[in-house]
């Protein structure tokens, strides 16, 4: 019996030290990193504890692949700036969570290739990370503090960025950059490319970019395996024998062609 | 629950009958579901329809009335101003109780003497909190038509939230200001013997059950209070509460709309985690039809002076908007039908989507078929008022 016991108490030891398995190192920045700044309310958050910062607003993240945030509230040249760094589990996505955010970027400063400023936030990808400042007013002097702020964030980030070319060959970089979304998931497809919301309905294992233009939309669509493209191509009712390298219009007026076994462009007119 | 017919130790026998008997269900029945398509996990919906429905309950006193009221003058410089919140919410009030005097259309809903919860929605942070101006003016109409200060409370999942939103003993003098999941003033949410002090505030003779389960780390149990299948209503509505005023904020979900329903479910319950993924439509509806929602929600008063049309439940700067609206029903899921067509014609205008997507009122639906509200558009009675 005190075997059993013995035995059960340390696999709830075990099982205890796997579910605390979080990222406990957190990209930050202090006042030497800016100096005259004051930094308050540190908060951080692992893993699922991010449903204890945004609640429901949390999946979003962690379909996309979420491993921690550092939230603090930044007094510079008197203006308080929200700060959030948010640490994605790669570069991709960083940058789907930043596609599906930005929203008529008023101007893209040139801290990263991929950096949003609105009278109200700044919004940058760098790496594996999701960068938003967020001020009170959308004054000229908020625009300027929140740029240093940002660019104290991105000074201390070393890893590469995602690179969009393997998604949409043949388009410009900055019309990559500056247009494309990236979706993982139902949620993302939801608050990227709603519209897309039943051409996806109850597909999985995929991650997509989007690029809307003025006559169509192009989707590259990877999937994780070829049966999960296949799948997709049953769903959607196409003889997979005519999905190839060449442009292939479907019966629903969409040109569908194939990158790979598991990858499809699909050019769907507006 | 004082001054209810509700007995919560019978109701407890009774529903703990009947999700015992789907907990203790053979081991085999699970095993052979593997191999079938997936089915939706299921839940102890049919225990809440155990309890009688009173005359208050959902959908109140006006089923699928509505009243949407709008001022060019309620927001100034992206501040919603309370002086004119109050007007809209007194000729709203007026509007659907069919009274002429302030007093008498409050006195419709709550009476002196009777614990009133204000139930906020502060999730998102300052920029996209339930306004001061419609809770301050809301609490002053209420004290208004005589109901003590001492007898109002503004409530929320969250102290801490409704803290950093401004919602504290300062801004509303003599309110009280409760939460379920709290800290202590050293920034602990565990008192001296390591429990959470959140789990002294949920009682635990009051559930809502469902098939499904999520695994949280030691960070994320403060915010859950509870892992396992069982999600526990705060003691708030089971025992603090007499009537509760809703006082959610107009924001998008992605495609859909969290207001009304979406405010009082996922605010009441712990353990939330686990009933995004999958039954994230059957939770809001599900969870209201619960007695202590079900039969104390008697107004839903829905700010919607500012919200936002993306980015939702969260709160990105560039989606938030100024809907210059307030709307009030005693039907949540009327509100909320209502709320969806002004959130998804501002999402088609700013070029979000294109057209409605009906798999987005899922949840409205699934309300109205438990007898909550009224979510068919067309059975929908309007008022509309504008003042500038």
């Amino acid at each position: 019996m005190k075997k059993i016991l013995l035995f059960l108490f340390f696999m709830t030891l075990i099982a205890g030290s796997s579910y605390s398995q979080v990222n406990n190192s957190f990209l930050s920045i202090d006042k030497s990193d800016l100096p005259g700044s004051r930094i308050q309310n540190i908060r951080t958050f692992n893993g699922t504890s991010l449903f204890g910062y945004i609640d429901g607003g949390a999946d979003l993240y962690l379909e996309y692949g979420f491993s921690s945030l550092w939230v603090s509230e930044i007094i510079l040249n008197g203006g308080k700036y929200k700060t959030e760094i948010y640490e994605m589990n790669g570069p991709e996505e960083a940058f789907g969570i930043f596609s599906i955010s930005r929203f008529r970027c008023k101007s893209r400063p040139a801290l990263t290739p991929f950096t949003c400023q609105t009278k109200y936030q700044l919004q940058i990808c760098s790496g594996p990370y999701y960068v938003s400042i967020i001020n009170s007013t959308g004054s000229k002097n908020d625009s300027i503090a929140s740029l240093r702020i940002g660019e104290a964030i991105v000074s201390k980030i070393e890893n590469s960025s995602v690179d969009l070319s393997g998604y949409l060959p043949g388009f410009s970089k900055e019309t990559l950059n500056n247009n494309a979304l990236l979706v993982k998931g139902r949620l993302g497809i939801n608050n990227g490319v709603p519209d897309l919301y039943d051409y996806f309905n109850g597909v999985t294992g995929y991650t997509m970019a989007v690029l809307k233009g003025n006559d169509k939309t192009t989707l590259s669509v990877k999937f994780n395996n070829p049966a999960d493209l296949a799948s997709f191509a049953e769903m959607h009712k196409w003889d997979m024998e005519k999905i190839t390298t060449e442009p292939f219009k479907t019966d629903s007026g969409e040109v569908v062609r194939k990158l790979s076994d598991r990858h499809l462009i699909i050019e769907i007119p507006q | 629950m004082k001054k209810r017919s509700l007995n919560r130790r019978k109701f407890f026998t009774i529903i703990g009958a009947g999700s015992a008997a789907i907990a203790l269900r053979p081991s085999s029945i699970f095993a052979a579901e593997t191999v079938q398509p997936k089915a939706k996990p299921s839940t102890n919906i049919k225990d809440a329809g155990r309890i009688a429905r009173n005359s208050m309950s959902m959908p109140g006193k006006y089923p699928g009335q509505v009243v949407l009221i709008t001022s060019s003058k309620s927001v100034v410089d992206d501040e919603p101003v309370e002086k004119e919140a109050y007007l809209m919410i007194e000729k709203a009030v007026k509007e659907l109780s069919g009274q002429k005097d302030i007093k008498k259309a409050w006195r419709t809903f709550v009476s002196p003497g009777e614990k009133i919860g204000l139930k906020v929605n502060p999730v998102a942070g300052k920029l996209l909190s339930t306004s001061h101006a419609v809770t301050k003016s809301v609490v002053k109409q209420l004290i208004e038509s005589g109901i003590d200060k001492s007898d109002i409370i503004i409530w929320d999942r969250r102290e801490m939230e409704l803290i950093d939103t401004g919602f504290t003993a300062e801004n509303y003098p003599g309110i009280r200001i409760m939460g379920t999941e709290c800290k202590d003033s050293e920034g602990s949410f565990y008192d001296k013997e390591g429990k959470l002090y959140g789990e002294k505030n949920i009682d635990k003779d009051w559930y809502y059950w469902a098939d499904v389960e999520d695994v949280y780390d030691s960070e994320t149990i403060p915010y859950m209070i509870n892992t396992g299948k069982y999600s526990y209503f705060t003691k708030i509505v089971t025992q603090e509460l007499d009537k509760i005023i809703n006082i959610p904020i107009l924001k998008n979900a992605g495609g859909s709309i969290t207001n009304a329903m979406k405010n009082l479910a996922f605010g009441s319950i712990s353990n939330t985690g686990r009933l995004h993924k999958e039954l994230w439509n059957d939770t809001c509806a599900e969870v209201c039809a619960f007695a202590p929602l079900r039969d104390k929600v008697v107004l839903n008063i829905c700010d919607g002076l500012r919200g936002c049309f993306n980015g939702g439940p969260g709160a990105n700067p560039q989606f938030i908007c100024n809907y210059n609206s307030i709307l009030v029903s005693t039907d949540p899921v009327a509100v909320d039908r209502i709320g969806y067509d002004i959130i998804t014609e501002k999402r088609i205008a700013e070029g979000i989507q294109k057209s409605a997507n009906p798999d987005s009122l899922k949840f409205l639906k699934m309300a109205s078929e438990l007898g909550l509200g009224i979510s068919e558009k067309e059975k929908i009675n309007l008022s509309v008022i504008k003042l500038i």
